[in-house]
């Protein structure tokens, strides 16, 4: 396994990525929910852009998704964070879940549009649901999720 | 979890059907190649493929397999038209990913003193890298709907082609019954802005000198002649194939559900070939398949272009005319005899290519004689293949072969492999002249990331599955 836990500021909880032959993963843990999806989404960040990144949070995304369980739930998250960076030319710096539930969740994207020096380092096609999981572990939350490059 | 392999010869392995397994699994591989698949989970993939509803034959996985997502890559699967399903995991993100070899009547020393030069305006010509695209290329919603209807020939039509070219294309450039409106807003949004382009990650294009032939009599009918100059280009759909796949995939774990399949990975969510879901996929990957044979023909057309801007020839001077086209993730209906009985079967081949034998009817009139051409890249600094499909792979693996070298190493692996390397100057070195877009591309594709691609047609004919017609070497690469 390439690194080391990775404290994440404010949230309590880390990520690791993943091995995989052709493509990338990313394993995260954290104390609450909200806090396992923000993890997550700093390790989908990291893929695309690398650490540090240097994105300043100058604007706000809303989000509000809708899933079939918790593990899609994950899936449709970092979804549309690829979505807002491939498409859209975001760069995100902070990701904040106000709400989140089994199905349901409600949060946000702070950071700022691509410009010179702040661009993807790498095509990421999508968010797989390959040996997804997402489950509580020793009192905690952990996830599992490969992407697709 | 270790898995069950017996080897049946040099190159063959079974994975043994047991617990919820339909059928056995079938590893076409040598020795060195069955050490290292055990390390990873590729193997498991094949063992969760032959669990599927209505699998006929063997979940099959040919020697460039390597872990994937869902199917493994390098996978292929045949469903009876009445009892099996469809799986956008079994075809992929990249719907339509596929590679086209155009040749010229250029010889290696016409070209090189003009290499950096071609590989500059190949470049600038044909976007690459992440969030390109052509400014001057601006598509209607309208435009996009016939792109997605009609494949190849849209390009054609707007003068950016010939008939001839739609003749050398997998299916004319065209799969049937696609249907528009089953596309989300996103995919259209996403597909808008995205037609001709290459792409990043191990999409290329590459100019090569033709270094060895194997089989001259083919070599003659697909016009190919040592010290040649050919142009290989590898890219898909790009981001529309990317959000088909993704929206299906909802759509299939609901469907899943609903028709009470048992699921060993979710990314095998998948419904049956008959229902109101398996048709509206088919239909929805048609128009994805054919934004990617539109995208590989806008390509061709700037390749056409760079080429008589650097060299000051027209293309049809220079004999740039397209070889083959082939597509290697896609699900198809087929026709093939199976246990003495002719059947309709939708055969998924995910990281792998079709390659029809001698005579079959939707083979070129012009390459009938000698079997499919199929086109096998390599990585950039080593070599490529044309091969030539047989009997042997349409009695065994319903016409399919391998689709390339396949990974090895992890991207972060040919990193540190790469770590402290000057790649462009050991490329350069060799003669090869390279050109990458993306920050990231350049150490996570070098060649220590992929199988050597020679041991891997080797195990390909050594099977009987297809033959080896010619060997490429790169000149210029452009790397996404």
């Amino acid at each position: 396994m390439p690194e080391p836990l990775r404290p994440q500021g404010a949230v309590k909880g880390g990520y690791r990525l993943l091995e995989h032959t052709a493509d990338m993963g990313i394993e995260a843990w954290a104390a609450t929910l909200d806090a396992l999806f923000v993890c997550a989404a700093q390790g989908l960040q990291e893929i695309l852009f690398g650490r540090p990144c240097s994105a300043e949070p100058r604007q706000q995304q809303e989000l509000e998704l809708e899933a079939g369980d918790r593990e899609e739930l994950l899936v449709a998250w970092l979804g549309e964070i690829l979505f807002m960076v491939e498409q859209r030319g975001f760069c995100p710096a902070l990701f904040h879940i106000e709400k989140i539930d089994r199905q349901r969740l409600r949060g946000s994207v702070v950071g700022e549009y691509q410009r010179e020096g702040l661009r993807p380092l790498r095509e990421v096609k999508a968010v797989t649901y390959h040996r997804l999981s997402v489950r509580r572990q020793d009192g905690g939350w952990q996830a599992r999720i490969y992407l697709d490059l | 979890m270790a898995i069950k392999v017996e080897q049946i010869d040099e190159c063959r392995w079974r994975i043994p059907r047991e617990g919820a397994m339909r059928t056995d699994g079938l590893i076409f591989a040598s020795q060195q190649m069955m050490k290292v698949l055990q390390q990873e989970h590729a193997l498991e993939q094949v063992r969760n493929v032959a669990t599927l509803p209505g699998i006929v034959g063997p979940s099959l996985a040919m020697p460039d397999i390597h872990w994937g997502y869902g199917f493994p890559i390098g996978g292929v699967a045949a469903f009876d038209a009445e009892t099996g399903v469809v799986s956008p995991g079994g075809v992929g993100y990249d719907i339509n990913c596929g590679v086209r070899l155009m040749r010229s009547n250029l010889a290696v020393t016409d070209v090189r003193p003009h290499l950096q030069a071609l590989a500059d305006t190949l470049f600038r010509n044909v976007p690459s890298g992440v969030g390109s695209h052509r400014r001057d290329l601006k598509l209607t919603l309208a435009e996009e709907r016939r792109v997605l209807q009609q494949g190849a020939r849209w390009v054609v039509e707007r003068g950016l082609g010939t008939a001839e070219d739609l003749r050398h294309i997998e299916a004319g450039g065209c799969i049937e019954g696609a249907d528009p409106e089953l596309l989300s807003d996103r995919a259209l949004e996403r597909g808008r802005n995205q037609l001709g382009t290459l792409g990043s990650g191990n999409h290329f294009i590459e100019v090569q000198q033709v270094e060895e032939i194997s089989d001259p009599a083919a070599a003659e009918v697909l016009g190919l002649f040592p010290g040649q100059v050919t142009v290989t280009i590898h890219t898909g759909s790009r981001g529309l194939g990317y959000q088909v796949c993704d929206d299906y995939l909802r759509v299939m774990l609901r469907a899943a559900r609903k028709y009470g399949i048992a699921l060993p990975d979710r990314q095998l969510c998948c419904a049956p070939l008959g229902s109101p879901e398996g048709r509206q996929y088919l239909a929805a990957m048609a128009c994805a398949a054919n934004f990617a044979f539109a995208n590989r023909q806008l390509i061709t057309a700037w390749v056409r272009q760079s080429f008589e801007q650097v060299l000051g020839a027209s293309a049809g001077a220079l004999q740039l005319s397209l070889i083959y086209d082939v597509c290697h993730n896609i699900a198809k209906w087929e026709q093939h005899e199976f246990e003495g009985r002719r059947r309709r079967l939708c055969v998924h081949r995910k990281g792998a290519t079709r390659a029809f034998p001698p005579g079959h009817p939707e083979i070129p009139a012009c390459y009938r004689q000698i079997g499919q051409p199929v086109l096998i890249p390599g990585d950039m600094g080593r070599y490529s293949y044309v091969l030539v499909g047989t009997a042997g792979a349409m009695s065994e693996t319903f016409g399919s072969i391998c689709h390339g070298a396949g990974r090895v190493l992890s991207r972060h692996a040919a990193k540190k492999v790469a770590r402290g390397r000057n790649i462009i100057g050991e490329l350069a070195a060799r003669g090869i002249v390279l050109r990458a877009a993306g920050r990231a591309t350049v150490a996570e594709e070098i060649s220590e990331a992929y199988k050597d691609v020679m041991e891997v047609v080797g195990v390909v004919q050594q099977a009987g599955l297809g033959r080896i017609v010619a060997r490429m070497r790169p000149l210029a690469v452009i790397k996404g």
